[in-house]
């Protein structure tokens, strides 16, 4: 009994911590204020690139995992070049034409993908290695808030005019959050193609890539844990309704990311919330001294 | 090249939908600011309704239209009532109005799987304008001339009422900056609700003519119109309603003459290619002006 229960729920565990990985790459971006739904598309480069060489050379997870990181990585930086000179809105608007153009390119380029039938993969993922990978981001992401990298992109993402006047380069800045982001969602769509077993066009489309910035924002983006808590809640609480109901899960689904959104807008983890209570914050000392100009 | 002259027609009839959904998507972005994801359902309830009720129902085709774009107007009001609206109030940027957006997506998509079960239906042959004639060895379908009027009406109606009318200056002040207009006398929420409804009337009507077009409804219906939609708002210009119908007319004809002269998988690679080379090249399109989206509360 508790093994089946186990079973069932560990595979939903598993997709959503592909989740949370892809919603962590959108959040790496979103650290520097850069909204990018791009993640879906150096996904499958990971998650193609990984089919391949599971295809042609059984090559195993390490290999995959690598050459989907640096596969990720390398696509981010051709494309940052591109991108990143446009305004933000542009920005937004651009990487949502690069997962439309991703799929056309999937579709045509047969030889390596299968086209419109897909390709397979040999699952050599397990639910452990799943999480050693989200624990290292994680571990990299905290080590970073704090440094000097962390709070040149906190400041460029709150104001990049002030940050470029207190010396930070934001575009620097932007272009390397943008080029981890392609790394982390490289990584997520090798782990992602080796769970679903089958990838085809339709596998990194606008569902994956509108999945990963909702998981992102309803988790909260103003803190690393907020894509974890929001991939959990995005993916675990259908499956968790479907087992009581069955066919309102999708509907569930929409309705909850709106109610979200509504009422909680920073998401489900904001440092700020808990801050307050403990320490003082810039917020609050902003406060203060407002109010002592108003006395 | 009658053939060539034929298909640049059929082209124009395609991309007469596509321009159609543009110009509501577009209204929406520019005048509320809101990237809706959820847009393309407003034109699949739009479809469905009349599939329902001309079928079903037995209801004439053209009361029916006029039934399901009202519905989906509603529709688009609603859903900018429970899920923008909250936002709005708040200021920000394109993002938390971009997720609601996704949410209502989601929930409508779901819903119009559930109702048609997921299969595809078919109008009934004799309630639907059908087949052709030829006029100067064109090929025409009657169909394809539905869409075109439809393009016709929203086009100049919407540039008339934008342009002439006190409420289309109060829907460009609004999209301009809520806070002066409403300072200028201008009842905000009326205008944001008037403007949500045309988008999503817009939107319906775009659904019901490619319903008709192709003689089919299925839940999927406005998903191929919602990323037809975005490129010709983003080739067009945004906040233009010329620029976004002379793009999604320039994605119809494109599609339909790399279907019959390239190949038909190379079909959306020519839209979508079209579309990140504007966005990365002149991301003004081909008539907004550089600072629209600057100025737009986004």
């Amino acid at each position: 009994m508790m093994t089946e229960l186990w079973d069932q729920y560990r595979s939903v565990i598993e997709f959503a911590m592909a989740n949370a990985l892809f919603a962590l790459a959108s959040w790496i971006a979103m650290w520097a204020g850069v909204f990018s739904l791009a993640g879906a598309s150096f996904g499958a480069v990971g998650g193609f690139s990984a089919a391949y060489l599971d295809q042609t050379m059984q090559a195993g997870i390490i290999v995959q995992l690598l050459v989907g990181a640096i596969l990720g990585l390398l696509t981010a930086a051709i494309l940052s070049v591109l991108l990143l000179k446009l305004e933000s809105h542009w920005m937004a608007m651009a990487t949502v034409a690069l997962v439309l153009i991703t799929r056309v390119i999937i579709l045509s380029a047969e030889k390596y993908t299968g086209g419109s039938v897909g390709t397979s993969i040999s699952r050599q993922i397990d639910l452990f290695v799943v999480l050693v990978l989200v624990a290292g981001v994680c571990y990299a992401l905290a080590r970073l808030r704090r440094s000097r990298y962390g709070l040149a992109a906190h400041a460029v993402r709150e104001d990049a005019a002030v940050a470029a006047a207190l010396g930070v380069n934001p575009f620097q800045v932007r272009a390397i959050a943008f080029i981890a982001s392609g790394l982390v969602a490289g990584i997520a769509g090798v782990v992602l193609a080796n769970l679903l077993r089958y990838i085809g066009p339709d596998t990194f489309f606008i569902t994956l890539a509108f999945t990963m910035v909702a998981a992102m924002v309803l988790g909260g983006t103003y803190h690393w844990a907020g894509p974890i808590v929001g991939a959990l809640v995005f993916v675990g609480l259908p499956e968790v309704v479907k087992s009581y109901v069955q066919g309102i899960d999708e509907l569930m689904t929409g309705a909850l990311l709106v109610a979200i959104m509504v009422f909680m807008p920073r998401g489900l983890i904001d440092p700020r919330r808990r801050r307050r209570k403990e320490t003082p914050t810039p917020d609050d000392a902003e406060a203060t001294s407002r109010m002592e100009v108003a006395r | 090249m009658d053939l060539l002259i034929q298909q640049i027609f059929n082209g124009l009839s395609l991309g007469a939908i596509y321009a159609v959904f543009g110009v509501g998507f577009g209204l929406m972005l520019a005048t509320l600011g809101v990237l809706n994801a959820a847009h393309g359902t407003f034109a699949t309830w739009g479809g469905l309704i009349v599939l329902y009720l001309v079928n079903d129902m037995g209801l004439g085709l053209w009361l029916s239209i006029l039934i399901g774009v009202i519905a989906a107007g509603l529709l688009a009001v609603a859903v900018d009532f429970i899920a923008f609206q909250p936002i709005r109030s708040r200021s920000g940027d394109l993002l938390p109005a971009l997720i609601t957006s996704i949410g209502v997506w989601i929930f409508l998509l779901a819903a119009a799987q559930i109702a048609t079960g997921a299969k595809t239906s078919r109008y009934a042959p004799e309630a639907t304008p059908q087949g052709s004639f030829t006029l100067l060895g064109l090929s025409i379908g009657r169909a394809q001339l539905i869409s075109i009027a439809a393009l016709i009406i929203v086009g100049f109606g919407l540039h008339a009422l934008l342009h002439r009318t006190k409420v289309g200056a109060a829907m460009r002040a609004v999209g301009t900056s809520p806070m002066a207009a409403s300072l200028g006398g201008v009842n905000p929420v009326l205008i944001v609700a008037i403007t949500a409804f045309l988008s999503g009337a817009i939107a319906g009507l775009a659904g019901i003519t490619m319903g008709l077009s192709t003689s089919t409804v299925n839940f999927l219906l406005g998903e191929a119109l919602l990323l037809k939609g975005f490129a010709a708002v983003i080739i067009g210009g945004f906040g233009d309603v010329r620029g976004t119908i002379l793009g999604g007319l320039l994605i119809g004809v494109a599609e339909v003459l790399t279907a019959q002269y390239v190949s038909g998988s190379l079909r959306d690679a020519i839209t979508f290619g079209l579309l990140l080379a504007f966005l990365v090249f002149r991301p003004r399109g081909l008539f907004g002006s550089a600072t629209a989206m600057k100025t737009a509360r986004a």
